[in-house]
């Protein structure tokens, strides 16, 4: 589903390191204004594909396109629009935040200092620490501090909420949704563990061996899909126009996570609304080699 | 200064609802509880980020829904205010007797042997199939 | 440009303080051995211990044990002269690519809004801007040195590195050096480690291999009297050759020939001579078997007056190569991965 225009479209990407495959056949489209998820496992493409669309590394099949250009070290432009937060959010250890946001100040002519000051300020993070003596927690934010202040379009960041206590990850995120309120921006985050942050997203691609095995916006992918369930009935068959995702057997009866393309009328199936987190999961672990219960149908990527 | 009594939003990430529909819900029942009356604002999108961890889209979807039900508008530059336009208020008659069915329900619960922890297990199952059936 | 020098900083601090001691040092000792070789010069041996008489010899042999004595500290300070500049580079051009690439900086830097071509030249200018202001007045103050510490005429290959701007070059050169290297080998110690042996490669290897070959050598006579006498460093015209010159190689010559002879003819008429002086017995003197080939002994020398020729091709030499490394750091910047 394409609406309007979209921040990140990719068409068959893959990127090869040397014996192996980081990301392979990856079509997607992420539309402007959403908080867009990429979920996996480590080693799933999540850091391949953001490190891409920050122009940090090239692919090495198909296109991408980030806010309708190609991210390669040449497109200027586009850096000044994007801002990117490495999985190791690197900053310069020896420099003093003031220091930090001056380097900001210097290398972005969109830059909004006050922006930077105040975020800062509210988590207060002294300004004139040395960065290595800031808790993981609050570098973390001041590294996000520098992204957010530049004002981009576009925020690719690889797992923020990692590595963090919850009180930290809660406050990088809320800093986050400020930001986006303020201005407007979209954001494509990586994660390895949803529910840190479903609360804020509303679009989700979830990455299982460096492959795209689901991607859409999550209201959508809640309506379509349920948890079918049996109890002792182990032949019956399915109503047309459902997809088994994941199947799990267990002494009473069979339990499906199905994608519903069809509305169908069957009593006999006991019929749940799965959580997001169940979707997610089950797509996982349909897209693993060693899945749980029966591996059923292969499943398909999102894209339309 | 925002003027907005005590309507503090929360989310379940449990319940199943989408947390659009959360806050719908949480804004009807407030305004059937008189909790909020005509013509007072709801918290800014701004606000609401700054309270829970939430997506604005989703803040800004649920004040549409709000104002497409009828419950709220509104108002360019100043926010989103309860409006008197189309409302069910739920009137003490109605109140005392949706709670009394509840309060039978549960003895005949307690009677059969269910426990707390297992009424709410009800409860929300019973929500989120009410979703299908709509559907 | 500024957070350039924020984070060279340290660097630069740290050498800046090493230089000062050493300038320090090297100003104490040079004044010192330049007052000691003044007295020398001014005694009636006048600086050469060779030219004895029996009034001066007492004199004039403690003046040149104490001249000696003090001139044995003379290659601490060559070798400081020579490693500092080179050091200064590598360790700033090492600290500007490698390290920021190790320590994952280089995603910060490289997802701002400037391009990667300009964050190098930023890198390029702030650095040779250091490199420059620190090394300017070293290289100053050691080319003083070696006028002050009479170690070696300051176009012999000795010092020749040490005076002038050649070391200034070599700092530059390094920087760059480092910089490619570090974009290929992306850690800094592993780069550091390879820079300085392929520095120490090419230095020595121009040093001792080119640099006798650039310059244009002149002829000088030598009386048989003249051999085994005193030094032919060349600050005085002792031994042969004129004063502040760099004596090559000394060897024989066709008597009417003035000119300088290939190496081959020179190697054939050594040849002769050694196999007339060894035909006989007891051996022949040297004047005996030269007057019998009719050959005179000659000196190889390179004149004091080609300093600068050869400063201007020697640290020409550095600055092209550095500003060759530059426009290759410049291109493959663009298509190293983060």
């Amino acid at each position: 589903m394409i609406e309007g225009i979209s921040v990140l479209e990719a068409v068959n990407l893959g990127k090869r390191y040397r014996r192996t495959w980081g990301l392979q056949d990856c079509t997607l489209t992420i539309p402007k204004g959403r908080v867009a998820a990429l979920v996996g496992p480590n080693g799933s493409g999540k850091s391949t594909l953001l490190r891409m669309a920050a122009g940090l590394s090239q692919p090495s099949v198909g296109t991408l396109r980030v806010l309708g250009r190609s991210p390669s070290p040449g497109t200027d432009d586009l850096r000044e629009r994007v801002g990117y937060l490495d999985q190791d959010r690197p900053l310069y250890k020896g420099f003093r935040v003031v220091e930090m946001l001056r380097f900001g100040e210097m290398n972005n002519p969109t830059w909004n200092m006050d922006v930077a000051k105040n975020h800062l300020a509210r988590l207060d993070i002294p300004l004139r620490s040395r960065v290595s003596d800031l808790s993981g927690g609050q570098q973390a934010q001041v590294a996000l501090t520098l992204c957010l202040s530049k004002q981009p379009e576009l925020l690719l960041l690889d797992e923020p909420g990692a590595a963090l206590d919850p009180v930290a990850r809660e406050d990088l995120l809320r800093l986050l949704m400020r930001q986006v309120a303020d201005s407007e921006s979209s954001v494509v985050l990586s994660t390895h563990a949803l529910s840190d942050v479903a609360a804020i997203c509303d679009y989700v691609v979830v990455l299982a061996h460096t492959r795209v095995v689901l991607s859409d916006d999550t209201e959508y992918i809640v309506e379509t899909h349920r948890i079918l369930s049996i109890v002792d009935d182990r032949d019956l068959a399915l109503p047309p126009g459902i997809t088994v995702i994941h199947e799990q057997h267990n002494a009473r009866g069979r339990s499906l996570l199905v994608r519903v393309e069809l509305p169908f009328n069957d009593d006999r199936w006991r019929v749940d609304r799965p959580t997001l987190e169940e979707i997610v999961l089950a797509y996982l672990r349909a897209g693993s080699p060693h899945g749980d219960g029966r591996d059923v149908d292969e499943t398909e990527d999102g894209a339309r | 200064m925002e003027q907005y009594p005590s309507l503090t939003f929360r989310l379940d990430s449990q319940s199943g609802l989408a947390p659009y529909r959360q806050l719908v819900d949480q804004v009807r029942l407030a305004v059937r509880t008189g909790l909020l009356r005509d013509g007072d604002q709801l918290p800014s999108v701004r606000e609401v980020v700054t309270q829970i961890t939430i997506n604005p889209n989703t803040v800004h979807r649920a004040y549409r829904e709000l104002e497409h039900q009828g419950i709220a508008e509104g108002r360019a530059g100043l926010g989103t205010f309860i409006t008197s336009r189309k409302r069910a208020t739920l009137n003490v008659t109605e109140r005392a007797s949706l709670e009394q069915a509840l309060r039978d329900w549960v003895i005949d619960a307690r009677r059969a042997g269910i426990d707390e922890e297992t009424i709410r297990e009800l409860m929300r199952t019973v929500l989120r199939q009410d979703g299908t059936v709509r559907s | 440009m500024w957070v350039v020098w924020r984070q060279q900083r340290s660097i630069a601090a740290a050498f800046f303080l090493l230089a000062i001691v050493v300038s320090v040092w090297t100003l104490i000792m040079g004044l010192h051995e330049q007052t000691l070789w003044r007295e020398f010069l001014s005694a009636p041996c006048k600086g050469n211990p060779g030219g004895l008489t029996a009034s001066n010899l007492k004199d004039c042999q403690s003046l040149w044990s104490s001249v000696s004595s003090s001139g044995k500290l003379n290659e601490v300070v060559l070798g400081i002269g020579i490693a500092f500049a080179p050091l200064f580079g590598l360790i700033l051009g090492v600290n500007a690519v490698a390290h920021e690439i190790e320590q994952k900086t280089i995603r910060l830097a490289w997802t701002q809004s400037g391009s990667r071509v300009r964050w190098l030249t930023n890198k390029y200018l702030g650095s040779v801007v250091l490199l420059v202001v620190i090394l300017a007045p070293l290289c100053w103050l050691f080319s003083w040195w070696v006028g002050a510490s009479h170690d070696a005429a300051r176009i012999t290959q000795k010092v020749f590195a040490i005076s002038g701007f050649v070391e200034a070059a070599c700092g530059i050169f390094c920087f760059a050096l480092a910089v490619v290297i570090g974009l290929w080998i992306r850690r800094p110690g592993w780069s550091l480690a390879v820079a300085i042996v392929l520095f120490a490669a090419i230095f020595l290897g121009f040093t001792t291999e080119v640099l006798p070959n650039l310059g244009s050598p002149a002829v000088a006579v030598m009386q048989s009297t003249q051999l085994g006498k005193g030094s032919s460093s060349g600050f005085y015209s002792t031994g042969g050759a004129p004063a502040n010159s760099w004596p090559l190689w000394t060897g024989f010559e066709p008597e009417t020939e003035k000119t300088v002879p290939s190496h081959s003819l020179m190697n054939r008429l050594t040849t002769n001579m050694n196999r007339c002086q060894a035909s006989e017995t007891p051996s022949l003197t040297e004047s005996f078997c030269a007057k019998q080939l009719g050959v005179t002994r000659i000196l190889l020398y390179i004149p004091g007056n080609q300093f600068w020729t050869l400063q201007f091709l020697e640290g020409g030499f550095y600055l092209i190569a550095a500003a060759l490394l530059a426009a290759l750091s410049l291109f493959a910047v663009r298509k190293v991965k983060a």
